[in-house]
């Protein structure tokens, strides 16, 4: 696919507020308030990638350029840089990363340590051990990079080290501190059909609204009173992306064991959003909205 | 012919695309005349999307300085 530029008239008025212009070669993508934009440049598919955030002109890294990212209005993702503002192949990177050149590791660790934070504090609900988590991450994959065999993302590959460093400190936790509850579930009449039509039709536009505050709350609340093992599929899954296979490696189990902790676990999550937009009355892109 | 609680059963393989051709025409023949189970399906779907977007976590600046820093005193040894 032909990669989009800004359109004359929204590249003037960025141009006016700040001074600037866009070197619009290197724009690759645009979406729309949270849909997909998929528009990534061929060429530039496996390059790493950062997004200026609109009006603050920050740079945020994207990781690796695929397709199906998901960018904000009028965010300009941009093709890698390096520390001289070149274009940078990720294998190129890489291939310096292994023979030791810091500032090309950085350059991958920029582009994947938000991601890889992201995924620390979900599992352990704790800034302090998902800082030090992304520590022990950056360290582990800069002493096996050797071993990277460049078959993967580098991006899947640093998730798949994050999320075995989590586990293990999981592991190591005696008692979880919050209390369990069991899976909900959809109840059933006797013959198989469901019992209740939900009460708002919250899927139809949930997705494109803003997150009500105690929505979110809610969520979190849900994930938290997961068993263990199913809020770590969960998250692994649905929220950070690994593979079926990838989880499975990690935590040694089966993929269809995987696949049924992942869909009872959805069911649950499902069963709490329900639940919390019909109690609480509201339908989507309510007040409060993040 | 397919329950409510039959069709649930598989959506996890059929939104992955891998229910055999035959249960998924069963599935889709149930969700042809089954309101509720549309609506499930659709909530089903949006639940990751709504998660992941709840979940979001921002790196805060100092967490990245830390990391920077820790990284260049390691590494440079």
């Amino acid at each position: 696919m032909a990669p989009k530029s800004p359109t004359p008239k929204s590249e003037a008025r960025r141009r006016e507020k700040t001074g600037r212009r866009m070197p619009e070669s290197r724009v690759i993508a645009r979406g729309f308030y949270n849909r997909p934009a998929v528009e990534v440049a061929p060429e530039l598919l496996g390059h790493l990638g950062e997004q200026v955030v609109p009006f603050l002109g920050r740079r945020k890294p994207l990781g690796e350029l695929q397709e199906g990212l998901t960018f904000r209005p009028h965010g300009y993702p941009l093709a890698a840089l390096s520390p001289d503002d070149d274009l940078v192949p990720l294998d190129e990177l890489l291939a310096r990363a292994r023979e030791g050149d810091l500032p090309a590791f950085e350059s991958l660790v920029a582009a994947t340590r938000e991601q890889v934070f992201g995924l620390a504090l979900r599992m352990l609900g704790s800034d302090a051990e998902a800082a030090e988590v992304l520590q022990e991450t950056y360290l582990s994959a800069w002493q096996s990079l050797g071993n990277f065999r460049g078959d993967a993302a580098f991006s899947s590959w640093v998730y798949r080290i994050a999320a075995n460093h989590c586990l293990m400190r999981l592991r190591h936790r005696k008692v979880r501190a919050a209390a369990e509850e069991a899976l909900s579930e959809p109840e059933f009449t006797p013959r198989g059909s469901l019992a209740g039509m939900p009460g708002e039709a919250w899927g139809r536009s949930a997705e494109d609204d803003a997150l009500d505050a105690e929505l979110r709350v809610a969520i979190q609340g849900a994930t938290d009173a997961l068993p263990e093992a199913h809020r770590e599929v969960f998250l692994l899954k649905d929220v950070d992306g690994l593979s079926y296979e990838d989880i499975a490696g990690l935590l040694g189990e089966s993929v269809p064991a995987i696949k049924s902790r992942l869909h009872r676990a959805r069911l649950s999550l499902r069963e709490a959003i329900d639940r919390f937009y019909n109690e609480k009355g509201l339908k989507p892109g309510g007040q409060d909205g993040i | 012919m397919k329950t409510c609680k039959d069709s649930i059963d598989v959506l996890l393989q059929y939104l992955d695309g891998e229910l055999p051709a035959e249960e998924a025409a069963a599935l889709e023949s149930h969700l042809g005349c089954c309101t509720p189970c549309v609506e499930f399906l659709r909530t089903y779907r949006s639940t990751s999307n709504l998660c992941k977007r709840a979940l979001a976590a921002k790196l805060p600046d100092s967490v990245a300085a830390s990391l920077d820093g820790f990284l260049r005193e390691r590494l440079k040894k």
